[in-house]
């Protein structure tokens, strides 16, 4: 089909040959700089990450970047079982904390969301308002609650973790479930569906890529915390990797090298999580179709 | 029958519906008409059951259905929106209502099958929404509230998402379908003219009040009020400024210049107001030069605008400083500043109280036959 549009390239010239083509000028000053910004910008965030990739492989690693005298004994240290165990430690704790988290949000943003409640502004701005006090404030209360109630084990831990995320999900899948139209609902209780199918077979779908952001919000939440754990878990083979990655730092010594390998080790599980929910994310908002 | 017996509809201070009655018979084809905010949606949203009446009852037959859960009155609705589910294929979203019902899986795919024939989907029953076109999810939503013989059919503006073109053939094609069903069925609509193409009956609503209900013939011959006379019809009937007095049988009109006197049966009430509202089509003015001969009052103005659609042209004509609307033969040789006459038969006319609006007049102008509504037949 194209080929027959476009004329015989060696002989005939093209029809429009004798035009001059509008041209937008590359070069202006306000393009020349914001790229300069931006490059230093990202050099400045691209040095840490290459330490860590040098340092990780490094024999002699320091708190300096420098070329490596490559090495595969700190992954080997960073696999030992101790560290192995505490990144599976993080891995339950983060997955129960997510996975509690965003369930319950997901309630009461669908309610935040539809029903009439009393004080609906108040609360909802008392829980923006909680979803920026850093829960560490709490810690010592929570440490005694924990421990007179003989909870000071990973899974009350992860679920005060999933609780702390819970303001900042339900504000988010609060957004999602409101951007969808009332009708959709409606007209699901005219075919007289019961709310748990309009919640699972209408909301649930349209508001995927709102939870896949929470869930990512909680995991990385969980994943990243390290003063929780550290107070809340008393045993030490219960104990999460960041807690074990502060271990690589003693009285007399840091193991730069230990850290930066056990580091990018720690941070495979967000990334895998990332791109596997990514799709969603990708997906955006599916509601086109629905109205017009 | 439904009926509506004194139902409110109250937010705050203001009343989105005031003291509504309506029955709507079986088998009939009703039309919700009005402006955008005239409350016919909420009437209809009532009816569903998505807004509870503030006051009042809605009966369907002899059971009270004021405060039956939507799902429990056996309605059907296209919502304007179409509340297409995004995330479901065409045949998914046909089979919603069933599945989430519970029916049995071989039922539900026959009855797809049927519906989707029916609105012409069959080849899209894989496709999405979003991959498909207006008037393509128009049937999807039409077929979805089709796919089981609900008691009521309500449609809320299903059509104001299309092009004109494609308005026309739906239009035709759910009167249609609605005669072959027999399902009895509320339109919404803020257009008059599908209202007039499409109901049997039509309800006009102004400012949260029914003003009349009635076939479209009788709507458009005898129009109760001034806004149902320039809402019904289109282009809209004009409205002149007159002065009334009465002499023994008849009545004298002055208008515009032109005095004449109108058979005084024509009018009801004893104590006329001395000055009314005329009400008069574009259609029953004329151009002299092409005038049926029954029509014997002149009036002379400034031709101020013409409107060509190619089958008629309409005049606008500046009579004394009022802007008179009137059709002309098309491509009637006519300019801007020329000084035209113009002629009418009173009998056309449509007399208004200038205070309250509501008409004067006792008889429809013109023919007065009736034609009365005749439920549909369903077939099976």
């Amino acid at each position: 089909m194209t080929r027959e549009i476009q004329p015989s390239r060696s002989t005939e010239l093209p029809p429009w040959s004798h035009l001059t083509p509008n041209k937008v000028n590359r070069w202006s000053f306000s393009k020349v700089f914001s790229n300069i910004v931006i490059s230093a910008l990202s050099i400045f965030f691209a040095v840490p990450m290459l330490w860590l990739a040098l340092a990780s492989v490094d024999k002699n690693a320091t708190f300096q970047t420098k070329l490596p005298v490559l090495t595969a004994e700190h992954y080997i240290v960073s696999l030992e079982s101790g560290n192995l165990a505490a990144l599976r430690n993080s891995l339950v704790i983060s997955l129960v904390a997510s996975t509690i988290g965003t369930v319950a949000a997901f309630f009461a943003a669908y309610s935040f969301s539809r029903h009439h409640i009393v004080w609906k502004g108040p609360i909802l701005l008392g829980i923006l308002f909680l979803s920026g006090v850093p829960i560490t404030i709490l810690i010592v209360p929570m440490y005694e609650m924990f421990s007179s109630a003989g909870l000071l084990t990973m899974f009350p831990t992860a679920v005060l973790l999933g609780v702390t995320a819970l303001p900042f999900q339900i504000y988010l899948i609060k957004n999602f479930i409101d951007a969808i139209p009332r009708d959709l609902e409606e007209a699901a209780y005219i075919e007289r569906a019961k709310t748990w199918h309009v919640l699972w077979s209408v909301i649930l779908p349209l508001t995927m890529p709102g939870l896949a952001s929470a869930a990512l919000f909680g995991f990385v939440n969980a994943w990243g915390s390290f003063l929780i754990p550290l107070v809340l878990i008393s045993s030490d083979n219960q104990q999460a990797a960041p807690v074990r990655l502060f271990g690589f730092v003693n009285a007399t010594s840091i193991d730069y090298g230990a850290i930066a390998a056990y580091s990018i080790i720690y941070s495979l599980p967000v990334v895998v999580l990332y791109l596997a929910l990514s799709r969603q994310f990708k997906a955006g908002f599916v509601l086109g179709g629905a109205v017009r | 029958m439904i009926r509506f017996e004194n139902v409110w509809k109250v937010y705050g201070n203001y009343a989105a519906i005031y003291d509504l009655q309506l029955e709507v018979r079986d088998g009939e084809f009703m039309v919700f008409v009005g402006p955008s905010g005239c409350g016919k949606t909420t009437t209809l949203k009532m009816l569903a059951g998505l807004e509870l009446p503030s006051f009042g009852r809605i009966w369907s037959d002899d059971k009270d259905i004021t405060l039956l859960p939507s799902g429990q009155r056996d309605v059907a609705m296209v919502f304007q929106s179409y509340a297409l589910y995004p995330h479901m294929t065409v045949e998914r979203n046909l089979a919603f209502g069933p599945t989430v019902r519970g029916e049995p899986k071989a039922e539900i795919a026959e009855r797809v099958k049927h519906v989707a024939s029916l609105v012409g989907l069959e080849s899209l029953l894989r496709r999405r929404p979003d991959e498909l076109s207006g008037g393509q999810r128009q049937r999807v939503a039409l077929g979805r509230a089709m796919i089981r013989q609900p008691r009521i059919f309500l449609l809320d503006e299903p059509l104001s998402n299309l092009d004109a073109g494609l308005r026309t053939r739906m239009r035709t094609e759910i009167a249609e379908l609605q005669r072959r069903v027999g399902v009895t069925t509320v339109y919404v609509t803020h257009d008059q003219v599908e209202a007039m193409t499409m109901g049997h009956r039509i309800a006009v609503f102004n400012q949260g009040r029914i003003l009349q209900v009635d076939t479209p013939a009788n709507l458009y011959r005898a129009p109760a009020n001034k806004f149902v006379g320039t809402f019904i019809g289109s282009p809209k009937m004009n409205i002149l400024p007159a002065a009334l007095s009465a002499t023994g049988g008849s009545v004298d009109v002055k208008c515009l210049g032109t005095e004449f006197s109108v058979s005084g049966q024509y009018l009801a009430g004893k104590d006329l107001p001395s000055s009314v509202e005329l009400g008069i089509r574009p259609d029953d003015i004329h151009w002299t030069k092409d005038a049926p001969s029954r029509c014997t009052q002149k009036m002379q103005g400034i031709v101020g605008g013409v409107e060509t659609t190619g089958s008629e042209t309409f005049v606008l004509v500046n009579v004394r400083g009022t802007e008179v609307n009137s059709k002309f033969p098309s491509f009637a040789p006519i300019r801007i500043g020329q000084t035209v006459d113009l002629v009418f038969d009173p009998v056309d006319l449509h007399f208004f109280d200038a205070v309250t609006g509501n008409t004067l007049r006792k008889d429809p102008p013109g023919q007065s036959e009736r034609s009365e509504f005749r439920p549909a037949q369903p077939i099976n």
